[in-house]
């Protein structure tokens, strides 16, 4: 039966072309994400250099046998625990202000918080360079000339620093991902707990936050992994000062002051963090299967605010958001248009206003085309790739897979089955899918790209896409596939399923009915990750700067260059240029979003 | 029209166990008949309407719809849902919400399989728009319409690909009882009109009874009877059709083999005579049944006369259902309002022999089977 059953499973497959391109899509995307893997497998445990191809642990051996391995563990994790820690002690608060309490002027809040998750991390640690260090910082230059001390009292190049700015930073993201679960809470339970004569303070600890928990959790394992894979505090922060995490240490290896790139060293390193990202991230699985749960427990009804907060309670917690916005993004932004304009950096006087200039403008604005071509083309194609790749994979992750699919699949591809056994609903192939994008996360960006840099090295011979802006693209869009999936997963499973049956039995093919109807129905979910994608890719470091040549710079390696080199002025100067950039597409968005009810 | 020939489906629960979703299920729809699948949630009735439309599989087990196969798990033959000829209304009516009204009705007459020409669409879009008095709302988004207009529109959508078969599943359960039953009507107006052979899933026994030329009951994922509506209220085969098609009066004994027609059951409330059926068991223990309004009230002893004390009444609105003992056996019995009685009388209340049924087995019989 092999031949014509082969020929009769390929006739039912080109019937629907559709569906076919999204079966390849999805081959498409698990391919990439599995790239960076095999990539860093390959290069960590064989010996490539000397005997070709031999398997060895030496890369391994280097790595745990570097004196720089003990202290850049403890400096990761360091990092990681106190980023979370300063994230929750403002995002918690400020959702649960939000999502339970009648604040007033909540837009502004989120105006903020939007504001503040657009604003690249890089900014504002460049901005804090300029107020806090040690040899002409603002704030040191005020310590040493108006106070007369003999010392710098503030040293911005330290852990501590690394982890403040990193925890603000974070807070904001991390606020979207905890308000949603705090607004599912019905407000019924909070209710109950008011008429049985709970008190409203124990009720918010005893009984809201316990039931938020599981979705407090998950984002603080997230949120780990991402402060353990962010380059840009870690870098500008504790380089300068050979304080070594292990995202910086990776590019040490490669981008070597001295000697050759260490490539099999960074590859086990790499495979090393991976694996610790990966434990973390079961913790983040586990929690938002909980999370899930105790979504379905409590009631559907959107949550109204039910604590109603003492006047000076209000102007508290406006003062503390204030306090927040300023610390995280507008005293950094701030010295950055002051920087901008400065030669040197001095402290704001009438004196040295009147020598404010654009000389730096105009240097940044010579080195700008480039930087803006490749920006555009990651900006555009980067979101693309990443919503269509998760949309298909969302659609072949949580519809039902249709059973005679499955069947023949099965039949053809010669597997036995296990035919006349019951088989439950929701597991085996759409199942492991749904857990391998899910698991893609424990790759952290940092670690991907250094896959996809020895990938692009790997392929340069056949395909030349090592050196153009693509590899770039490639390496952005499977980082950013896995967030996109998370979103749009999310609202695919919200679809009824008799949505789509409903094509079905209407005679509708499924890959008309993907494109014709799921698609447009949750087109907003889609519009809104396309746009997220493209804020974030703008403001991307991480990867861009393991993968960018001269020619494939963005804004973000440019600056972050300039900054490296010594040429504040000009970093400043493109930074306040990218923040224009960033605000203005934020209040596009904006503008679009309030139309189209977003 | 349809034929289902020993369909078997079992799948694994999410508490491990295994259920038998359908367990030997055989049927046959004749044409332009409307029959309806009635059980309680998790008797199979959804998943054999599932696998006629081809949304399940079934393990085993043959389908054919207007003559063509497909569905043979032996011939390993599985059409998809999209090639069979049927439509299908959903009861969360599944609207496409993106759409309007007329997009919703012509959008698989454009870009289905069953696709026509643009003219043809439009002539169908209108009849059917005309059909269920949809005219004025023919450009409103779907999701401002309420649930009545919802639910027209996703039978217009499934009748303007004029299939073969029309497959509907709860398609009332969402609305309110007044709006419910005005559109049973008008559902079964509509199918005896346009001639469709529909199969109806449904829970609601009233919904099955109005509706249905035939009914057939599902519990555990077999049927247990099929047969029109009159036949299944009045001479239920099994016990558990009897409790589900309307209310029933049981009281336990043992039959005895009577002369003729007749068999005898005693019981606790005396010696009861009904007319024998073929499913009359011979002789053990039975369970027998009547009905609260076949009762009849009399002045004096006799045959098949219970002695009885009323002990509470229920105001019905056209009738009073009373609750009357005798010893230790209580039983409802339905009379009309012009026939009052006071708590505490002493009644005599008359059991038509045509009227009681005997079931083998005991009046609990266990539910949950499971493999």
């Amino acid at each position: 039966m092999g031949a014509a059953a082969s020929w009769s499973v390929l006739a039912r497959l080109l019937r629907d072309p559709i569906a076919l391109a999204i079966r390849a899509l999805v081959a498409a995307a698990v391919f990439l994400l599995a790239v960076p893997i095999f990539a860093l497998l390959s290069s960590s445990f064989l010996d490539v250099q000397p005997n070709g191809g031999a398997p060895t642990l030496a890369n391994f051996q280097a790595v745990l046998a570097h004196p720089l391995f003990v202290p850049v563990v403890r400096n990761t994790l360091m990092l990681g625990a106190g980023t979370v820690a300063v994230m929750l002690s403002f995002a918690v608060p400020f959702a649960w202000l939000f999502a339970r309490t009648d604040l007033p002027r909540k837009d502004l809040l989120l105006a903020l918080i939007t504001v503040n998750v657009a604003i690249p991390s890089f900014l504002v640690a460049i901005g804090y360079i300029f107020i806090f260090n040690p040899s002409n910082g603002l704030a040191n230059q005020v310590a040493r000339d108006v106070f007369g001390l003999k010392t710098s009292p503030f040293n911005i190049y330290s852990l501590g620093w690394m982890i403040a700015l990193q925890g603000a930073a974070l807070a904001a993201p991390a606020f979207f991902m905890i308000v949603p679960s705090l607004q599912a809470i019905d407000v019924t339970l909070e209710e109950a707990a008011a008429a049985s004569g709970v008190r409203r303070g124990v009720t918010a600890l005893r009984i809201v936050l316990p039931l938020a928990a599981p979705a407090i959790l998950a984002a603080c394992a997230y949120y780990f992994i991402i402060a353990i894979e962010m380059f840009d505090y870690a870098s500008m922060l504790g380089m300068p000062t050979r304080i070594f995490v292990a995202s910086t240490w990776l590019y040490q290896m490669i981008n070597a002051s001295t000697g050759l790139p260490r490539y099999g060293e960074a590859a086990a390193l790499g495979l090393l963090v991976a694996t610790a990202s990966l434990l973390v991230s079961l913790v983040y699985l586990r929690a938002i299967g909980k999370a899930a749960r105790y979504a379905v427990v409590t009631g559907k009804r959107r949550s109204q605010q039910t604590v109603r907060l003492a006047a000076a309670a209000k102007v508290i917690a406006w003062a503390f958001i204030l306090a927040y916005a300023l610390f995280s993004f507008a005293l950094p932004v701030l010295t950055l248009l002051w920087a901008s304009g400065q030669p040197f950096v001095q402290l704001p006087t009438l004196l040295a206003l009147s020598r404010w200039s654009l000389d730096a403008y105009h240097e940044a604005f010579a080195q700008l085309p480039p930087l803006i071509y490749n920006n555009l083309v990651v900006m555009l194609a980067v979101p693309t790739i990443s919503v269509a790749l998760a949309a298909c994979v969302g659609w072949a992750g949580t519809r039902p897979l249709r059973t005679w699919d499955r069947g023949r699949l099965a039949r053809v591809v010669g597997w036995k089955g296990r035919a006349g056994r019951p088989r439950s609903k929701g597991r085996g192939l759409r199942g492991g899918l749904d857990l391998f994008v899910m698991m893609a996360i424990a790759v952290p960006s940092i670690v991907s790209a250094l896959g996809f840099l020895y990938f692009g090295l790997a392929v340069y011979r056949a395909i030349s896409i090592y050196t153009t802006i693509w590899l770039i693209v490639l390496a952005m869009s499977t980082r950013y596939l896995t967030w996109a999936n998370r979103t749009i997963s999310s609202n695919l499973l919200q679809v009824h399923p008799e949505i789509e049956e409903a094509c079905a039995t209407s005679g509708v093919r499924p890959g008309s009915a993907f494109v014709s109807v799921l698609l447009p129905t949750i087109g907003r979910a889609l519009v809104y990750s396309w746009f997220w994608l493209a804020l974030l890719s703008l403001r991307e470091l991480t990867i861009p700067i393991m993968l960018a040549r001269p020619d494939t710079a963005v804004l973000a390696t440019a600056i972050w260059s300039l900054n490296a080199a010594g040429n504040g002025d000009v970093a400043a100067a493109m930074s306040m240029i990218l923040v224009c950039i960033t605000l203005v597409m934020v209040f596009c968005f904006h503008k679009v979003a309030s139309q189209r009810e977003i | 029209m349809i034929t289902g020939a020993r369909l078997h489906k079992t799948y694994l629960a999410d508490d491990g166990n295994c259920v038998r979703a359908l367990d030997d299920v055989s049927f046959s729809v004749k044409e332009r008949e409307f029959y309806v699948l009635l059980g309680p949630s998790g008797s199979g009735k959804t998943t054999t309407l599932r696998a006629i439309a081809g949304l399940d599989q079934p393990d085993r087990g043959r389908i054919t719809i207007d003559g063509r196969l497909v569905f043979a798990s032996d011939d390993d033959i599985h059409i998809p849902p999209e090639e069979r000829p049927i439509a299908m209304a959903f009861q969360s009516y599944a609207l496409w919400p993106h759409m309007d009204v007329h997009d919703n009705i012509a959008f698989p007459l454009r870009r289905g399989i069953r696709r026509v020409p643009p003219e043809e669409a439009a002539r169908r879009v209108g009849r059917v728009v005309e059909l269920l008095r949809l005219k004025t709302e023919l450009h409103r988004p779907v999701s401002t319409l309420s649930g009545g207009q919802q639910q027209r529109v996703a039978l217009a959508r499934a009748l303007a690909l004029e299939p073969a078969v029309l497959l509907m599943d709860e398609p009332l359960s969402n609305l309110d009882a007044r709006l419910r039953a005005r559109l049973r009507v008008e559902l079964k107006e509509i199918t005896r009109s346009t001639g469709i052979t529909t199969v109806y899933v449904t829970h609601d026994q009233t919904e099955a009874m109005v509706m249905g030329d035939r009914i057939a009951v599902m519990e555990h994922g077999r049927i247990l009877q099929e047969g029109a509506p009159l036949t299944l209220y009045h001479q239920p085969a099994e016990l558990f059709v009897a409790k589900f098609l309307g209310e029933m009066n049981f009281i336990a004994g043992e039959i005895e083999p009577g002369n003729g027609q007749r068999a005898l059951v005693a019981t606790q409330v005396g010696p009861l005579s009904l007319v024998r059926s073929p499913t009359t068991p011979t002789r053990g223990s039975v369970v027998l049944g009547f009905r609260p309004e076949d009762a009849v009230l009399t002045e004096a002893p006799g045959e098949n006369v219970i002695r009885a004390r009323v002990t509470a009444r229920q105001y019905l609105g056209d009738a009073f259902l009373y609750r009357a003992c005798c010893g230790e056996i209580s039983f409802e019995i339905r009379r009309p309002k012009g026939e009052q009685i006071e708590l505490c009388t002493e009644i005599f209340v008359y059991l038509p022999p045509r009227a009681c049924i005997a079931f083998g087995g005991s009046a609990d019989k266990s539910a949950g089977e499971q493999v």
